[in-house]
């Protein structure tokens, strides 16, 4: 028999080749985590188990720039973009409803007096495509075509609910609150959402009053300011924050970081930078603290996708989880969508879980042609 | 530390010690789960660049080894460790003669029998390069102790290789060459 010791000494001998990582791997990894290291703060104390979430996290959106970076800049006379957008609203009591139209004979008023608790029926989908084609120049124009795709009982037992009541066609939803000049509430604008909008079409034409006609960060921006912001993540978040005032893109309250995200968001659905700013966008989302990547999930028209979450932790009332959704492999930004987190007062008959607002970007790119532009602004609009 | 200079810092730690880890992850939860560990364990380590000691290996191996406790993955840890241990056993090299593959596979087979612990114990330093005392920091006790643990390891791998050489398995059929 052999001595004791021999088996242990044999070991050294018989270590497996598969300990060794791969020249490709040892590359790829280094590669990753160098790329990672460099858009990390240096010494943040990552909590240990979601550390590895946060490389994967991070590796989609370094993966999305990348992509961006390689993307051709595109060529045209017009930025060409085509969205879906989704939004839910409660409906009105019938009482409420026949007031309105009553008020709406008498005066030709929309203003109804609303009691915010006002028990609603149930909840209803509606959806709208908005196209644009920006000359971005001064004195040139802008073209809208707003088509109404109608509206239909959001959720499975809003159909119950929506049957019950006899499958209206048109329904009254709460709108915003009007005030008088001395801050008093004097009511509740309402209006009538249709299952097929009468008048679906609306096409309007802007003219440009100068060339500012993007608006990026709170600010109008010239197609020239969008290609010279910077390429580097940092400078980029810097830019962003120099615009920061402390309110949101669409008013109230909103953290630095938030804003950061939004303005990026916005950036990556909607605006004609250059290849090398979208990559630094994503890289600068790769290094916001808070942001929140969720892997394999389905855009609103049913792509692949993957969500970069995000909360406004300056809403107090009620909390909401915005997600930007993009296609990492090829850097294209897909859409964004609003989760109710924690009901409000706001929209008390919002559930945590209900998926508000959602936009699908079916289109962003340069392109040669466009409608005719309507002579007279708002020549279009339906009356009434 | 300035930015850059923690960045040549950490290439230097990368470069020196990545080959290492990653070689102890592949031993301790399989190479399907290596790469990932290994990356998460290079991000920790540039977020904690002013902690890292002048042991390094040590240290890089306690946080693989904090990584590899993560609750979450720990099935899909058993399944790629039992995949990596299968694939030692039958792994060959075209240039061994015969009875060395035999004796390379026997002693491998021993120690896939062992559990995970002794296994670490017995590959810290034989396959990863660690100085005992590394080693004894790695698996959180004194060297002393670190020996008497390794002891006990080394006298299963002994009983385990015992085994193995009195019921060698069969051998599989190669293909079509019947002896």
């Amino acid at each position: 028999m052999k001595p004791r010791s021999t088996a242990y000494a044999k070991l050294a001998d018989v270590r497996p080749g598969t300990l060794e990582p791969p020249a490709e791997l040892r590359r790829r990894v280094g590669g990753l985590i160098r790329s990672v290291a460099r858009h990390l703060p240096l010494g943040a104390v990552a909590a240990t188990g979601a550390a590895i979430a946060t490389v994967a996290a991070r590796h989609v959106l370094l993966t999305a720039a990348v992509a961006a970076e390689r993307a051709g800049p595109g060529h045209g006379n017009y930025w060409y973009t085509r969205e879906l957008h989704m939004s839910i609203d409660q409906v009105l009591e019938d009482s409420i409803v026949r007031q309105w139209s009553e008020l709406k004979e008498i005066t030709n008023s929309r203003l109804i007096p609303l009691d915010r608790n006002v028990r609603g029926e149930y909840l209803i989908e509606s959806r709208f495509r908005d196209e644009s084609w920006h000359e971005p120049t001064a004195g040139a124009s802008t073209v809208w075509v707003t088509t109404k795709l109608g509206a239909r009982p959001a959720r499975p037992e809003d159909e119950l609910a929506w049957r019950r009541a006899g499958s209206p066609r048109s329904w009254a939803v709460e709108g915003a609150e009007l005030e008088d000049r001395d801050g008093n509430v004097l009511g509740t604008d309402a209006h009538l959402v249709h299952a097929e909008e009468p008048e679906p079409v609306v096409e309007r034409t802007y003219p440009n009053r100068d060339d500012s006609i993007y608006w990026l960060a709170g600010h109008g921006v010239s197609l020239q300011d969008l290609a010279a912001l910077p390429t580097d993540p940092m400078a980029l978040k810097a830019e962003f924050l120099r615009r920061f005032t402390g309110e949101g893109s669409e008013g109230g309250p909103c953290g630095a970081t938030y804003w950061i995200y939004d303005s990026a968001r916005n950036l990556i659905l909607e605006m004609p930078v250059p290849p090398g700013v979208r990559a630094a966008t994503f890289r600068m989302l790769a290094d916001l603290p808070e942001m929140r990547v969720i892997h394999d999930v389905v855009d609103p028209l049913g792509r692949a996708a993957t969500a970069v979450a995000m909360r406004n932790p300056e809403i107090t009332d009620g909390a909401y989880e915005d997600r930007l959704l993009i296609d990492a492999k090829t850097g294209v930004g897909l859409g964004t969508e609003s989760y109710v987190l924690e009901r409000s007062t706001d929209r008390p008959w919002a559930p945590p879980g209900l998926r508000l607002f959602w936009t699908a970007v079916e289109a962003a790119h340069w392109t040669d042609e466009r409608p005719e532009p309507v002579p007279d602004s708002a020549t279009n609009v339906p009356s009434g | 530390m300035s930015k850059a200079d923690a960045a040549t810092q950490f290439t230097t730690l990368y470069d020196t010690h990545f080959n290492a880890v990653y070689g102890y992850l592949v031993n301790r939860a399989g190479r399907q789960l290596a790469e990932e560990l290994a990356s998460e364990t290079f991000l920790v380590a540039w977020r904690r660049l002013d902690d890292v000691p002048a042991a390094e290996r040590a240290w890089l191996f306690g946080v693989a080894r904090n990584l590899l406790r993560d609750s979450r993955r720990s099935a899909a840890r058993a399944a790629s460790v039992a995949t990596e241990l299968a694939s030692w056993v039958s792994e060959q090299s075209s240039s061994d003669v015969a009875d060395v593959v035999v004796e390379r596979a026997t002693v491998l087979r021993a120690l896939t029998q062992l559990s995970d612990n002794d296994r670490e114990l017995l590959t810290l330093v034989a396959w990863h390069g660690l100085s005992t005392s590394e080693a004894a920091r790695v698996v959180g006790c004194s060297r002393a102790t670190y020996f008497v643990r390794l002891h006990r390891a080394r006298r299963r791998l002994e009983r385990a290789l015992a085994t193995e050489s009195a019921y060698p398995p069969v051998p599989a059929a190669s293909e079509g060459n019947n002896p």
